[in-house]
């Protein structure tokens, strides 16, 4: 290849690592596999763990989407998504959700039900979900090894009692076939139910922390509640108990996004920047 | 002229083909197109020096062992383990640890068919809906036997791969199998 | 419309690097592009940086790095670093004895005098740092006559090729401990397997060996003032040429492919008790090596290996002793990119945030009702 980059920029036998590591991930639902994770050229913290996924993922016969904040053209969207077509000549682009085999996402789960035949791809800054009561990584992997989240579970407990109110707004604990408790990385809570018995095999990269981990389909997927108080996801009602719309393409079920406009007032529009779009073509006909 | 199975692309379409198994245990999966069991085909795709293979039954020549670029490990320590369905199990895998069940084998088992066999076996779990039935054929009664043995202390436990002579069909630790009269 | 700030991502990209590579060519018409050649040499001990903190012996690529990224030691051992992630790795040296370095400087605070004798070599140890104003305007002639006169002097005794270590001295007195050939593990190679703790030493010192500087420096520096209690003597301090040993592809004899600068320190620290109640007490020791000439993380390398190596024993009191603490924070690949991620953006957590904020405050305000 020109400017001796291979295909999919890693070599052969970084791509088998990585490839080995999704395996048993599958096989083990919710561990995290560690992995030597090489160094990608765009800053750790940017996506270099999924970016590794995918790159060992991808074929000629892939069309790859790739998503930040849920829109396919924010900067750190268009800069992998660049990448990707730079050192994987032959494979195929797409904003269109239904169009792509795979899918690679930081923070939002797409709002339209993955299909069987499609990868989803999830970058993840922290894989550990115990990181916020324990920091010492030997510590965890004893406390995954036993299932033992007794602390997990008191500091949701805490939550309650100060707050009356679980404060965890995204990174939701999440139990994986009734075992493993994953980080399911920033998503935000509204997204975390689609990683419950989804169609899709859903794969997590955690560059910087070396980590791979995996949601099969088919997969029970249960965030941390108490029978009491439940989990709850975003509310995006008004002050008059109405579902707020998104103000482009009208839908009062997508995740929303909230910003001042130019005009001082606040506004509502699709965080899934591919759904909003394909709304407002279903309401031109 | 390499053979296919050694090629990037080609390694890159089978390695689908395993993910795709492994997500969903008990589905048949059909290998693209080469001169090599399919067996080999996974090997070479997910084998190399910086992993280890054992090959209890020698199914395996020296070409094979070169172009891996492997060197023969004991099945007690081995990553990936070939071996030859039709014979009993006659060895100990490496189950993982606890905190480190990754460690725990893969096993690629060469049988004659998925179908067909005379003992009929229904597996569920992670990656099914329904339950799903199969009668493998050239399968030795021993190996179920044993990974039940293998699997009974959820995480450690070891992952199968049924191959044929161009299809694959995977179990992971996961998938519970019964068998059915 | 208000989302302008997420779309058009595409051409806001292009645009920066359009600006960046302007500020790379300010100096305009009058610019002359820096050489690779004088970036390796001229700038000598950032080059030695970037080598040793993007873990690849590449001097030519290292130049390169520190041009296009505009002499930031972070990104340019990060492109470095990047590189390396696109090359097999297709033989392994043996281990390497470095009493064979070619040697450029070695010194020992330990004696007053070392077999060999100590050799000061190019340092700016004892230099008064005055700016030397007249390098503002120094003229091609100049520079080419310094070289040119400081050759024309050069005693004509020759320097041996090796020299002996002052450990082996202090070995054949009984006050470090034998080489345990027994132990003697593996080395774990970092690029290939993952950090899973308790790590090796060899695995701590092939981290710290491409660690950045100031993060180790950092907290071997807690741990000289007092978050810790080293206390290390430099029983050797040198900067040399190790000749490049690998097996012939065909006669499998070794050979040798190459050199590389490197520098290593040996520190010497007190006594420790002993878990064998018999056995003689003696002084331990940290080790500390890295490519090119790069002297202050080696010392700061050698004290955290003492440090770490007493942490794995007896447990960590003091994070410079606690291997997790150390290993996964010296990396400046990691850690900058991880800092820099920040500025990504992050509106649909802080969405979240949002919705938890204001229920918590709602309920708040129910109750106080």
């Amino acid at each position: 290849m020109s400017n001796g980059i291979n295909f999919a920029f890693l070599d052969e036998y970084a791509k088998r690592e990585i490839r080995r590591s999704v395996i048993k991930a599958i096989c083990i639902p919710g561990y995290q596999v560690p992995y030597s994770s090489r160094e990608m050229p765009m800053g750790r913290g940017f996506g270099t763990g999924g970016l590794q996924l995918t790159l060992a993922l991808i074929g000629a016969n892939d069309s790859l989407k790739v998503i930040d904040q849920g829109s396919d053209d924010s900067v750190n969207a268009v800069n992998l998504r660049k990448f990707v077509e730079m050192t994987c000549p032959g494979i195929d682009t797409t904003t269109r959700l239904q169009e792509a085999t795979l899918i690679q996402s930081r923070h939002r789960i797409p709002e339209n039900s993955l299909r069987a035949d499609q990868i989803l791809v999830l970058q993840v800054p922290y894989p550990d979900a115990l990181v916020i009561v324990e920091p010492s990584e030997d510590k965890r992997k004893i406390m995954h090894s036993e299932a033992d989240y007794s602390r997990l579970l008191v500091k949701l407990y805490e939550d309650i009692v100060k707050f009356d109110e679980i404060t965890i707004s995204h990174r939701y604990p999440t139990r994986i076939n009734g075992h493993y408790i994953i980080d399911p990385s920033p998503i935000p809570r509204y997204d975390v139910p689609k990683l419950h018995n989804s169609n899709a095999l859903i794969l997590f990269g955690a560059g910087r922390e070396k980590k791979i981990y995996a949601v099969p389909p088919h997969c029970s997927a249960e965030p941390l509640a108490f029978d009491d108080v439940p989990f709850r996801v975003e509310n995006f009602t008004d002050s008059h108990g109405e579902r707020r719309a998104c103000k482009q393409c009208g839908s009062r079920e997508s995740f929303l996004d909230e910003f001042i406009d130019e005009q001082g007032e606040r506004v509502y529009q699709c965080s899934d920047s591919d759904y909003c779009e394909q709304q407002q073509e279903l309401a031109r006909g | 002229m390499i053979d296919l199975i050694w090629h990037a692309e080609f390694q890159q379409t089978v390695f689908r083909c395993v993910v795709e198994a492994f997500s969903r245990p008990a589905q048949i999966n059909v290998l693209p197109e080469c001169e090599h069991h399919a067996a080999i085909a996974v090997l070479a795709t997910l084998v190399d020096g910086e992993s280890s293979l054992a090959d209890p039954h020698q199914q395996l020549d020296n070409t094979h062992w070169l172009r891996l670029q492997v060197k023969p490990t004991a099945t007690e320590s081995a990553a990936f383990i070939l071996c030859q369905g039709s014979r009993t199990v006659d060895f100990e895998p490496n189950l993982g640890t606890l905190v480190s069940p990754e460690k725990g084998a893969t096993l690629v088992i060469i049988i004659d068919d998925i179908n067909g066999g005379d003992r009929t076996y229904q597996f569920s779990g992670v990656g099914m809906e329904t339950p799903v039935l199969i009668a493998p054929q050239g399968l030795h009664v021993s190996w179920f036997k044993q990974r039940a043995n293998w699997n009974s202390a959820f995480p450690l436990g070891i992952d199968m791969l049924l191959a044929t002579k161009d299809g694959i069909l995977a179990l992971p630790r996961t998938t519970q199998i019964k068998e059915i009269n | 419309m208000g989302y302008v700030a997420i779309k058009g991502g595409g051409r806001a990209i292009e645009g920066a690097a359009d600006a960046l590579e302007l500020l790379r060519t300010q100096q305009g018409e009058s610019g002359q592009p820096l050489d690779i050649e004088t970036i390796e040499k001229q700038l000598y001990f950032l080059h030695s940086r970037i080598i040793s903190e993007g873990g690849l012996y590449h001097p030519k690529l290292a130049a390169l790095a520190i041009k296009q990224s505009l002499g930031d030691t972070l990104e340019a051992s990060f492109a470095l670093r990047a590189y390396r992630s696109t090359k097999p790795r297709l033989l392994e040296t043996p281990e390497h004895d470095t009493t064979n370095m070619r040697l450029v400087r070695r010194i020992s605070a330990s004696f007053k005098d070392i077999p060999g004798g100590q050799m000061l070599g190019p340092t700016t140890d004892y230099a008064l740092r005055l700016l030397r104003m007249e390098l503002l305007n120094e003229s091609p002639a100049q520079f080419q006559n310094i070289a040119k006169t400081l050759f024309a002097n050069l005693p004509t005794q020759t320097i041996p090729d090796s020299f002996p270590k002052v450990l082996d001295s202090l070995r054949a007195e009984g006050l470090l401990p034998k080489v345990n050939q027994a132990a003697r593990e593996q080395p774990f190679d970092i690029t290939r397997e993952p950090l899973v703790f308790p790590v090796s030493r060899s695995a701590a010192l092939a981290t710290m060996a491409r660690g950045e500087t100031g993060s180790l420096l950092a907290i071997a520096y807690s741990n000289m003032r007092g978050y810790g209690d080293v206390h290390p003597t430099v029983a050797e301090l040198r900067v040399g040429y190790l000749p490049i040993m690998l097996p012939h592809p065909i006669t499998g004899e070794l050979t040798e492919v190459g050199e590389v600068l490197m520098t290593e320190c040996e520190v010497v620290a007190m006594y420790q008790d002993n878990d064998n109640k018999n056995a003689i007490p003696t002084f331990t020791l940290g080790y500390g090596a890295c490519f090119g000439h790069n002297e202050v993380k080696a010392i700061s390398m050698a004290i955290l290996d003492r440090a770490l190596q007493k942490g794995m024993k007896d447990g960590a009191e003091n994070p410079s002793e606690d291997p997790e603490f150390v290993l996964l924070h010296v990396d400046g690949i990691d850690s900058m990119g991880f800092a820099s991620h920040y500025k990504m953006p992050h509106y649909v957590t802080f969405q979240s945030d949002m919705d938890r904020l204001r229920t918590t405050q709602q309920k708040q305000e129910a109750s106080h009702e």
